[in-house]
Parts: C-alpha cells; sequence; structure tokens
C-alpha cells in the first residue's frame, strides 16, 4: 500500500519560499501598465438650465470618439528614454475615475512615443495627497510633475512647491491661453501667476433628481427655489426612500456642496479685503439652515453626518434617494459605478433662495479643476515637463472630456465644446456656453492657505447645525471664529 | 590588549552591538528628541516660520477649547478599547485554550482581522455601519429591533463606542491567543489538584488560572493601550475626528494639525503631550499590577 507523501518542515518551508518568491516576482513584472487606483472618484460634471427640466442628455453610445491611443506605456520606454539620452520625468496623479486613469495611461505612452521621454507616472490617493506631497517635498523627492486641483494650489505655491508658468515659459502661456475657457484659464491663477493648464474643471453645486420619481409623485417641472426643493423633497419622501440626500462628512466634497449653494446666496468665505471670514454671513447661515429644515423635515437618509459623497450617490443610483445635492460629477460616478446610461437622471444648477441673502453678488456657480498640470519647482527636468505640460494642453490629447470617453466633467478647452459629441452629450451646457451663461458670474472655488482647516471648521459646523447641536448661526459664529484665527496666522505667508 | 583604551575583547562586543545601536539612535532617539525641539517651537511650513518660542505651543494647544473635548474623547476611546479587549480576549482566549476540534479552526480564522490590512477594514466597517446600506443595521431590521437604520458612526453619542468596536475587532486575536499560550502553560497539576481538592470550574479559573494570568494582562493591556492612544487610521479613515468633533481623539488632532496645517510646533506639542499621558498610563498600570505580580512569583 502507498504511503501518502508526508512533507517535511524543511520542504514544506523550502517551497513556501519558492512559491511566495514566484508570486513576488509575478506581481512585480506581471504587469507593466502603471496601476490605476479606483480612487476617490473625484469630481465630474454636467450642468443645466436653473429653471426647466434638463433635456435628455443622451450618452451617445454612437457619438464619434477620439483616436484613444491603445498602447500602453512599458519599462521599456523609460530604457529607451534613457539609452537616446533622453530625461524621464515623474508624473503623480491625484484620484480620478476610472475611465480617465485608463485615459491617461494611454496618452501618456503616446507622449513618450512622440517625444522619446520616458514617464514614471503613478496615481495616487486623493485624501492623502497634500501629506504626500509635503513629505516629498521636504525630502526632496517630489515629482516633476503633480496633476492636482485647484484649491491645492496656494498652500503649495505659498510653500514654493510649485513653479509658476509665468517664470517657467510665458511662451507657452501665450500659445495655450487663447484655446482655454477663460474662466477655466483663471481657475489655477494665484495672486496673477499662472500653476498649470487644466483638461476640465467640477462645478458646484447642482440639484440631480430622479425623472422618473418626479413624475410618479407629479411633479411637472424642476424646483425653482429653496422654498420648492423643500416641497418636492417632503413630496418625494417615503417610508423606503428619501425624498433628498446631502453629504455632511468632514471630507472636502461634502464642504464644496455647502460651499456652493452658499455662493449662489451671495455667502463669501472672505470679505473683498481677503482678510476676515465671512461664513457667519446670511449668504452662508442660510445655506445650512437649508440643510438643518431637509433634515427637520425627515426628507433626508438617516446618518448624513456619516455619507460621503460616494455614498450619496449611491443612494440616488440605488433608488433610496430621489434627489441628491452633488457637484457637477453626476455623470462620472454613473459612469464609475456602471449604472446604465438611461438611468432616468436630470441635473440643474442648484436653485437659488427667491432672494438671496448673502453680502456679495451670488455666483452662478464655484469650480476647480482637480487635475491640473503643475511643475515641481524642485524638478530640475523642467523642459521636459513643460513638454509634458503641452502636450496634455492640445486639442486631440484632451478631446476624451467632450464626453466621448469621460463624462460628467466641464472641458477646460473651447475645442471639446464644439465637437458634434459634446453638443449631442450636453445640449443644455452647449446653449447655455453658446449663450454666454454657462461660466457667467462663475468663480474658482475658494482657495487660500490654510482654506483646509478652516474647511474643517465649516464642516463641523455643518454637523453641529444638522444635529441639532447649535442653531446654524452660532455653528458657523464659532466655526468662522476659528476659522479667522487660520486665515490670520496663514495670511502671514 | 587594548585599543583607545578598550580592552580587545570588550571592542569586539562594542562592535557588534554598533549597528544596532545606530538604528535605535536614528530611527528612535533621533525622531523623538526632533519632536521635543520642534515642540519648543512655533515651526509653521505655511509661514516660513521656526523660532524658538519655548511654552508657547504648549500654551496654545491646552487653551484650545478643543482641547478638553479632545482629551475626553481620547480617554473614552482607550479605556473602552482597551478594557473591553482585556475581558474579551480573556473570554476567548479562555474557550480556545481547550482541546475542541473546532479550536483548531478557530485559533487559525482569529487571525483574520489582525492580518487584515487596516485601512481595508476600515473600509468595510464604514459600509457595514452606514445607516442606510449597512449590514448591521439590515441585520438589526430584520430581527426586528429597530425600524430605522442607526447612524453609528454620524451619531455623536454612539460614534466613539462604534469605532471601539472596530479597534476591538482587531486587537482581539492577539489578546485571545496570547492568554490561550499563557493557559495553556499553566501546569495540568495545579488544575487537577484543585479538581481534587473540589474547586468548581469558577473557582478554579478565579484562584488558579487568573493569577497566572497577570503578566501576559498586563503586557496585553499596556499594548492596547499603546495602539488605542496612538491608533489614527480607525479613527481618521472613519469619521476624520467627526461627527462634530465627536470623535477628535489626540492622534486625529495632532495629525489634523500637522498635515491639514503644517503647525508642526503645535503638532508636536500635542505629540509629547500624548507621550506623556501614555508614559504616565502605563506607569501607573505597571504599578497597579505589581501586587498581582509578586502574589504570581510566590
Amino acid at each position: 500500500m502507498e504511503m501518502p507523501r508526508r512533507l517535511s518542515r524543511r520542504q514544506l518551508v523550502r517551497n513556501g519560499m519558492l512559491v511566495a518568491g514566484a508570486a513576488l516576482l509575478t506581481a512585480c513584472g506581471g504587469s507593466s501598465l502603471p496601476q490605476p487606483k479606483a480612487a476617490e472618484p473625484a469630481k465630474p460634471a454636467e450642468a443645466a438650465k436653473p429653471a426647466a427640466p434638463a433635456a435628455d442628455a443622451k450618452p451617445a453610445s454612437d457619438a464619434p470618439k477620439p483616436a484613444v491611443p491603445t498602447v500602453a506605456p512599458t519599462p521599456t520606454a523609460q530604457i529607451a528614454a534613457a539609452k537616446a539620452g533622453m530625461p524621464t520625468i515623474t508624473v503623480w496623479k491625484f484620484g480620478g475615475t476610472a475611465k480617465e486613469l485608463e485615459y491617461f495611461v494611454q496618452w501618456n505612452a503616446k507622449f513618450t512615443e512622440e517625444t522619446g521621454i520616458g514617464l514614471e507616472y503613478s496615481n495616487n490617493d486623493w485624501a492623502t495627497k497634500r501629506e504626500k506631497m509635503l513629505a516629498a517635498f521636504q525630502a526632496k523627492r517630489i515629482a516633476d510633475v503633480l496633476l492636482i486641483d485647484g484649491q491645492s494650489m496656494p498652500d503649495l505655491a505659498a510653500l514654493g512647491v510649485i513653479a509658476p508658468y509665468d517664470d517657467l515659459d510665458k511662451s507657452l502661456m501665450e500659445k495655450w491661453k487663447p484655446n482655454f475657457v477663460p474662466e477655466i484659464w483663471s481657475s489655477t491663477v494665484v495672486n496673477g501667476k499662472f500653476y498649470g493648464p487644466s483638461s476640465y474643471v467640477d462645478m458646484g453645486s447642482f440639484l440631480v433628481y430622479n425623472k422618473d420619481m418626479f413624475q410618479e409623485a407629479g411633479i411637472a417641472r424642476v424646483p425653482e427655489n429653496w422654498d420648492e426643493v423643500k416641497e418636492a423633497a417632503k413630496k418625494l419622501t417615503k417610508p423606503d426612500r428619501a425624498g433628498i440626500t446631502l453629504s455632511a462628512t468632514t471630507a472636502t466634497n461634502d464642504a464644496n456642496n455647502l460651499e456652493g449653494i452658499a455662493y449662489a446666496n451671495g455667502g463669501r468665505w472672505l470679505d473683498e479685503a481677503g482678510k476676515k471670514v465671512m461664513i457667519d454671513d446670511a449668504g452662508f447661515v442660510d445655506a445650512l439652515q437649508l440643510y438643518v429644515d431637509f433634515v427637520k423635515d425627515k426628507a433626508t437618509p438617516q446618518g448624513i453626518t456619516e455619507t460621503a459623497f460616494g455614498q450619496s450617490a449611491t443612494l440616488f443610483f440605488e433608488g433610496k434617494a430621489a434627489m441628491w445635492i452633488a457637484l457637477s460629477y453626476g455623470k462620472a460616478i454613473q459612469q464609475s459605478q456602471g449604472r446604465p446610461d438611461d438611468f432616468p437622471m436630470g441635473m440643474v444648477l442648484f436653485p437659488r433662495q427667491a432672494k438671496p441673502t448673502g453680502f456679495a453678488k451670488p455666483a452662478a456657480t464655484i469650480m476647480t479643476p482637480t487635475a491640473a498640470v503643475a511643475i515641481s519647482a524642485l524638478s530640475d527636468k523642467k523642459e521636459a515637463a513643460l513638454k509634458y505640460a503641452d502636450f496634455w494642453s492640445r486639442a486631440e490629447v484632451q478631446a476624451g472630456w467632450d464626453g466621448s470617453v469621460i463624462r460628467g466633467r466641464v472641458p477646460a478647452l473651447k475645442a471639446n465644446w464644439e465637437t458634434e459629441t459634446f453638443k449631442k452629450i450636453y445640449p443644455d451646457w452647449y446653449e447655455l456656453y453658446k449663450a454666454g451663461k454657462m461660466f457667467d458670474g462663475s468663480l474658482p472655488m475658494p482657495s487660500f492657505p490654510g482654506l483646509v482647516e478652516a474647511e474643517k471648521q465649516l464642516s463641523t459646523a455643518m454637523q453641529q447645525a444638522i444635529l441639532g447641536q447649535m442653531s446654524a448661526k452660532d455653528a458657523l459664529t464659532n466655526a468662522a471664529k476659528r476659522a479667522q484665527g487660520i486665515v490670520d496666522e496663514f495670511s502671514k505667508v | 590588549m587594548r585599543i583607545f583604551g578598550i580592552r580587545r575583547d570588550d571592542l569586539f562586543g562594542l562592535m557588534l552591538v554598533l549597528p544596532a545601536m545606530a538604528l535605535v539612535f536614528s530611527f528612535i532617539v533621533y525622531p523623538v528628541g526632533e519632536v521635543i525641539r520642534l515642540s519648543f517651537t512655533n515651526t509653521n511650513l505655511l509661514t516660513r516660520r521656526n523660532d524658538f518660542v519655548w511654552f508657547e505651543s504648549y500654551e496654545r494647544v491646552l487653551s484650545d477649547p478643543l482641547m478638553y473635548q479632545v482629551l475626553q474623547n481620547t480617554a473614552l476611546w482607550v479605556v473602552v478599547g482597551t478594557v473591553a479587549a482585556l475581558i474579551l480576549g480573556l473570554g476567548v482566549g479562555y474557550f480556545i485554550s481547550f482541546d475542541f476540534k473546532i479550536n483548531r479552526l478557530l485559533r487559525a480564522s482569529i487571525l483574520i482581522p489582525w492580518i487584515l490590512p487596516t485601512v481595508v477594514a476600515v473600509a468595510a466597517w464604514r459600509w457595514m455601519y452606514h445607516a442606510e446600506m449597512g449590514v448591521i443595521n439590515d441585520m438589526l431590521k430584520k430581527v426586528g429591533l429597530i425600524d430605522k437604520g442607526i447612524a453609528w458612526l454620524g451619531e455623536p453619542s454612539l460614534v466613539i463606542y462604534a469605532l471601539s468596536t472596530i479597534a476591538v475587532w482587531r486587537h482581539l486575536p492577539f489578546a485571545a491567543l496570547v492568554i490561550s499560550a499563557a493557559i495553556q502553560g499553566i501546569p495540568t497539576g495545579l488544575l487537577e489538584a484543585a479538581t481534587i481538592d473540589g474547586a468548581n470550574g469558577w473557582q478554579k479559573f478565579r484562584y488558579i488560572i487568573l493569577p497566572q494570568l497577570a503578566y501576559p494582562l498586563t503586557f496585553i493591556g499596556i499594548m492596547n493601550l499603546i495602539w488605542n492612544m496612538n491608533d489614527l487610521t480607525t479613527v481618521w479613515g472613519s469619521t476624520r475626528g467627526g461627527p462634530a468633533n465627536a470623535s477628535e481623539i489626540l492622534s486625529t488632532f495632532i495629525y489634523s494639525m500637522g498635515f491639514n496645517s503644517f503647525r508642526f510646533g503645535l503638532s508636536s506639542a500635542l505629540s509629547v503631550i500624548n507621550f506623556a499621558i501614555l508614559l504616565a498610563l502605563s506607569l501607573t498600570y505597571l504599578y497597579v499590577l505589581r501586587s498581582a505580580w509578586r502574589a504570581e512569583e510566590r
């Protein structure tokens, strides 16, 4: 009879190490593609008319698509670049949807193919981008190119992490500027200096709604002011469905939503001189009170203080909420969550209060890029980095943001607003753009040194008011006081 | 023979410990010293200030109205997490120390929370806790205990307990395995003698097993104290100190001060305070438990 074969301890260890070694080798060499992380589904966009129900923006599957290169970068390309005496630059991207990450990888390969410049490209976590950049900057190991958001720019500029293009190559700026939507171009200008071209911006704030649920509840038109939104939310609420979902965690995106509504109500973070914190003014207080009213009316889901924007999106697309307060990224999340193209989603600019109450002129929207091409001040390959920025400013390279590849983002290049695909996917945006209303009165999202900590005070106030610990006014007064300390300290930059 | 006045044998010994000492100095002594130095400065990367200000940073953080809440939250978080891990670890460790067939499987599978990356575990718990979409609320609804989802991470009165549950879930395997190993090391003769003397199960546990566990329990207690006090990932990954600062603990406050606002002077002062509290707690704990060790040694 054959005895069962037993492994000795030594054999077990040896075989185990062999398997582990093989697995390690496979993991290291198996994929030459930079692995995009499905990080924070950053922020995409669809705008619409403030009043009328959004027209069907059928995501044209038959729409013409730009020629996306299919080559993926390989280490061989870098080796070839090195052999040819060409530099290799490091590029860090933060966050983004899966489609975008794929798109970047593919066009990066084309860049290397065209210029011979090697790329060490990686996608990084959105939520810890500041920590990563700061630590790398201190250690003098920061990437040559940083694909970053507009709100981080003032801090990074003040720290000397990124270099203004004005000091790098003005002629490039002159070449690019006429091709960009002026308001989007301005969203990466800090203290009069330009810090990077972007391919899109996200705008806020929007009201996303389920057309079928509106129809079922007998709501014939989209709410036009806050009272109408409150009424609609109450009407749409059912035992198993919230009338409206909103996010009130301490994540930046959630603060951005409230900021968008407050700015449209005439609120501002700072006074005109940029010195006094104004979030305790009526513009912000009333916007926060609107959130509180939604909660008091029991029109929101349970636990909005633990519900981040991605979870709000899931509630909306799962049919657990009829409306959703979001930035312009509704369609991008629809795409990244793999929701059907024919989901009955409508999207309008979040209605304003019948009579705005803030001290400033109501802003149409606020916006920020999330992947502007910034160049590190420490880079010793600035020329190659500039070539990279130039490449990503080209119309054919940015073409995917017209909706043919990437949905839900507001394109930065004028050319993208004129493609047949764009007109077909975003007819409302196109109409507003042609009428000069899309960006009229839009402002960059708040950005000043110390913003992240100041925004945390705003988020805390938002939670305190929503949880009923304080009135909206008191919570924002406290937050303003704390934020003022931060602004005062950081204004010495 | 002497080299630089040191005996050759001693020199050889010194050479052997030198790499270890260099590592300890580079990665422990120097960074700790640097944190202490920074705590006496107003270092702020954005304002580019780096002046020596004596105790000003300490004054600033201690006079911050939020600090009182942070300390309260930290105390609750550490006490709940440590005590629960000790009690549950003792229970689970005692159970898996028996030679039940299922315990072989349990001893292996209990390690899963321990080996799972914290970030992954925290992300999973966030979804499980969610008031509308979480499996925990779903189960509670199905058994009829609640009719509406509870916002475990969104309700200030619950959040610390919900977070402590994650921490205990992660630390329990370690406690249980250490205790189980310690119990298995108790001479069976002691237990047999107690049985002959007519001791029941509880009496054997109380008067024989528990005193033998004084060392492992102290060790587990101190480790949990340190882990909880320094745990950033669980809280930051779940709530970032919210809602309304209800889960803002020292570690999140330090992180936020350092990496959100680049105020490394204040952040370092908070770190030194954190270190001092931890040291005081550990010494008190050791002092209190010394009598139990003496009893064990006798």
